[in-house]
């Protein structure tokens, strides 16, 4: 079994809110996952816990058999694990090409920044148009593509996705949808995070549904469709 | 019965965006009502305008009658509207007791309050809300739950008749939702009319009667909970396209 | 139920006893013994260097007590206190040197003033929190000394030389003394009978949470004008008194500096605690006292003790010393 991330017991309060507890989760290498849920379920806090922006209260994660819950974010960058926030938080005054850069900063062999550049302009062919753009001028769906190469170009072991399709028009998220399976196939595991249940169905493999910090149910597409479950965490009835 | 609240043509832009489009709906005294919505669909904005913390661009709010639309949130409190908020606040450095009081000690809150004294009275609220025993206590040692309902607490202060809820079951577990759950139909049996919102809504759908739902702003549909959950859009909503299969 | 009357019936019979469990309470008993202490002061010595000292000391500690009601109570950190001490002292000066007003006719209106520029204070710095607060005080206070430094408004404004030959308080230094007392035990007692009472509890409110309070149906803006202007007369009267001590005032009475001073004591004092300003100003005035002599250095020295105090005394050092001599008190009545 090859594990690549595994959290064990994790809680996360923030101040007295209890924001994630009692979570067990594994992700196995090379995979596609998806954790979905209503707002405030505490999918953006079991992201930002992985990759470090907020250290657990309890529990244990580990990532290629190592612990890294109570690393620094910049740490547990470096060893692989690369988070694309919520809303983008693109470098806006910057150039495409310029985030694609700062994203590559922790690559340790620095050849490689040209084979993961290729890459990230044949996924996003759209980007290599723009290279000279200044991120803030670019669309929301641009700058969903940009947010998503320039954790690509940190080469990772693990894709943390933060609600890639939040605000975007259906079209542009069958984009960006499309990228995912594209960097799924090339090898890179991926933890996506989405509100649109039916979008993240559609791309992963192993589903988990957050309800209010815990996991309610994991389980493929096909496995979630047959429980009424879902509808009654989005929606309470 | 009579119309306590009723909402026409609210909109508010900011800049670009528009929060809160074209909403009208209407609660009726002593009404137990809901708000939902996924992210983004105007909900807090929605409270924020009726409450006076922002300004509609245009649209009226009327008040028992009276046209409020654009007043100040003090003005608003001492009418009969009392809110608590998403994410809890209290006076830090003053005790529970000292938390009440500063509510029965506006001009509204004064009136009730003054026949009793004003300890008197915020310790009964206090009481009402089961915090009595710590009173002398600073919030700092107040979990969650607690402080949720000490915001009530403030809330009731103000003598209100009409009680905005700001999420007042996220960060709760179980057991303190249930709590919180107990007080709020407490004070509805009492005659305060409820209005919340939230994201949690295995609480709120099995609570209130009637639910309205908003999404992008837009008011969509209003019903019985169980109506509301399977409205097509409310669904596509909050779970995505292509989302009946999954009721 | 108990009705208004029969409440204040209650009230003022049970004072007697009231008083006497007060005194043998800590805080009363020891406040006793300061005011005992300091009305007791000029028997010790009649010297006018001392008396000069403790009279400074006391014009401070109300001015800073005012600076706590503002920030401490309410909130409202404000860099430029000595506005009030400016406007008050130039105001007491003119009527006495010009207009021969008796001195508590001069004081009176020199405060008078000063509400009305707390008034206008309060209004302008509404909207403005924390460092802009800050900010703008202090860079009202520096448009003061400015302007009243102006030659051209010299005729008005009496330019950077002020105005000077003032007449004597009285030519008794002791009597001087023990006006400035009165006044500051009536400012004691008033300040923190204010703290004490609803209102106060509405300041508090105010700085903790100003969303909350105005959700709990305060009208914020009343009270942060109301809070503005008490500070501002009791800085007032710190101002007239400070005037008519020095028998003089220049527009440096405005500088930063004094300002300043009214954080410094209320800081070391502690904060949020009125007494705690007494505290800080008597301890900073004999700070400055002992250190005038050494030369640059004691600047420095002073520093460091300031800075050790405030680091180390996140309260103040009020109520560290009220913790140790609390032990003391009840030792000594046989506790």
């Amino acid at each position: 079994m090859n594990n690549l991330l595994e959290l064990r017991k994790i809680y996360h309060y923030y101040g007295k809110a209890r924001a994630l507890e009692e979570i067990n989760l594994t992700i196995e290498d090379r995979a596609l996952d998806a954790v979905i849920g209503p707002n405030g379920a505490g999918k953006s806090t079991l992201l930002r816990v992985i990759s470090g922006l907020e250290e657990p209260d309890r529990g244990k994660i580990e990532f290629l058999g190592e612990r890294i819950d109570g690393l620094k974010a910049h740490k547990i960058a470096k060893k692989g694990i690369a988070h694309c926030p919520e809303r983008r938080r693109l470098f806006y005054d910057m150039s495409v090409m310029e985030n694609l850069e700062m994203g590559a900063c922790v690559l340790k062999d620095r050849k490689k920044f040209h084979e993961l550049l290729d890459f990230v302009f044949e996924v996003f062919p759209r980007l290599k148009e723009r290279k000279k753009q200044r991120a803030g001028t670019l669309s929301g769906g641009e700058q969903q593509m940009l947010a998503i190469g320039r954790a690509i170009m940190a080469n990772p072991k693990l894709l943390l996705l933060d609600e890639p399709s939040l605000g975007l028009a259906p079209k542009i998220k069958d984009k960006i949808f499309d990228a995912v399976n594209k960097i799924k196939k090339e090898g890179t595991t991926t933890l996506l995070v989405e509100q649109d249940a039916v979008l993240a169905m559609e791309v992963g493999e192993t589903i988990h549904l957050l309800e209010e910090g815990t996991i309610e149910m994991r389980g493929t597409k096909e496995q979630l469709e047959k429980e009424p479950r879902i509808k009654k965490v989005y929606l309470g009835i | 019965m009579g119309t306590i609240l009723e909402v026409k043509n609210l909109t508010k832009k900011f800049g670009g965006l528009t929060a809160v489009n074209d909403v009208s709906f209407e609660i009726h005294r002593g009404e137990f009502l809901g708000l939902i919505g996924p992210n983004g669909a105007g909900k807090t904005t929605l409270f924020n305008l009726i409450f006076g913390s922002e300004k509609p661009s245009s649209g009226t709010v009327r008040f028992d009658g009276r046209d409020i639309t654009g007043m100040k949130p003090y003005e608003i409190v001492n009418l009969g509207i009392a809110r608590t908020f998403q994410l809890v606040r209290s006076f830090r450095f003053l005790t529970l007791l000292d938390n009440i009081s500063v509510s029965c000690l506006s001009p509204r809150g004064k009136k009730v309050a003054k026949q009793y004294g004003i300890d008197e009275s915020a310790s009964s609220i206090l009481a009402a809300v089961g915090l009595v025993d710590k009173a002398s206590l600073p919030p700092v040692i107040l979990p969650h739950g607690d402080l949720r309902k000490l915001q009530i607490g403030k809330a009731l202060g103000t003598n209100p008749q009409l009680l905005l809820l700001d999420e007042p079951f996220s960060g709760l577990s179980h057991e303190e939702q249930e709590g919180i759950t107990d007080l709020i139909i407490r004070l509805h049996d009492d005659g305060v009319t409820v209005f919340m919102t939230g994201h949690v809504l295995r609480e709120l759908m099995n609570l209130v009667p009637r639910v309205i739902a908003m999404h992008q702003g837009k008011y969509i549909t209003e019903g019985s909970p169980q109506e509301v959950a399977n409205n097509k859009i409310v669904l596509e909503a909050y779970l995505g396209k292509g989302s009946e299969q999954l009721a | 139920m108990p009705n208004k009357t029969q409440r204040f019936r209650e009230k003022v019979l049970g004072f007697p006893n009231y008083f006497k469990h007060w005194i043998r309470d800590f805080k009363g008993g020891l406040t006793i013994l300061s005011i005992l202490g300091l009305l007791s002061f000029p028997l010790v010595t009649t010297n006018s260097y001392f008396l000069g000292l403790f009279i400074l000391a006391m014009i401070y500690s109300i001015f800073a007590a005012s600076w706590d009601l503002l920030a401490g109570f309410t909130g409202k950190v404000s860099f430029g206190h000595a506005i009030f001490l400016g406007i008050s002292g130039y105001i007491t000066a003119e009527l006495l040197k010009y207009y021969n007003f008796h001195w508590l006719s001069a004081l009176f209106f020199g405060v008078l003033a000063s509400v009305l520029i707390g008034l206008g204070l309060g209004y302008m710095t509404l909207r403005l929190k924390g460092p802009y607060l800050a900010l703008g005080t202090l860079v009202i206070g520096i448009i003061c000394q400015k302007v009243f430094a102006l030659n051209p408004l010299k005729p008005i404004l009496h330019g950077d030389e002020g105005i000077s030959g003032l007449p004597a308080l009285s030519s008794s230094t002791v009597v001087i003394y023990y006006v400035v007392l009165i006044f500051m035990i009536i400012t004691f007692i008033v300040l923190i009978r204010i703290t004490k009472l609803n209102i106060g509890t509405l300041f508090k409110s105010i700085r903790d949470d100003e969303i909350g309070s105005e959700a709990a149906g305060i009208n914020i803006t009343k009270y942060k004008i109301i809070a503005f202007m008490i500070s501002g007369s009791f800085a007032g009267l710190a101002g007239g008194l400070f005037t008519m001590f020095n028998r003089s005032i220049s527009p440096l009475i405005f500088q930063p500096l004094y300002s300043f001073y009214a954080i410094i004591m209320a800081a070391l004092g502690g904060l949020a605690t009125i007494s705690g300003s007494a505290l800080g100003a008597f301890l900073f005035v004999f700070l400055t006292a002992i250190f005038v002599d050494f030369a640059e250095i004691s600047l420095l020295i002073f520093s460091i003790i300031l800075i050790i105090i405030i680091r180390f005394t996140s309260g103040g050092v009020l109520k560290p010393a009220l913790e140790r001599l609390k032990d003391l008190w009840d030792i000594l009545l046989g506790r």
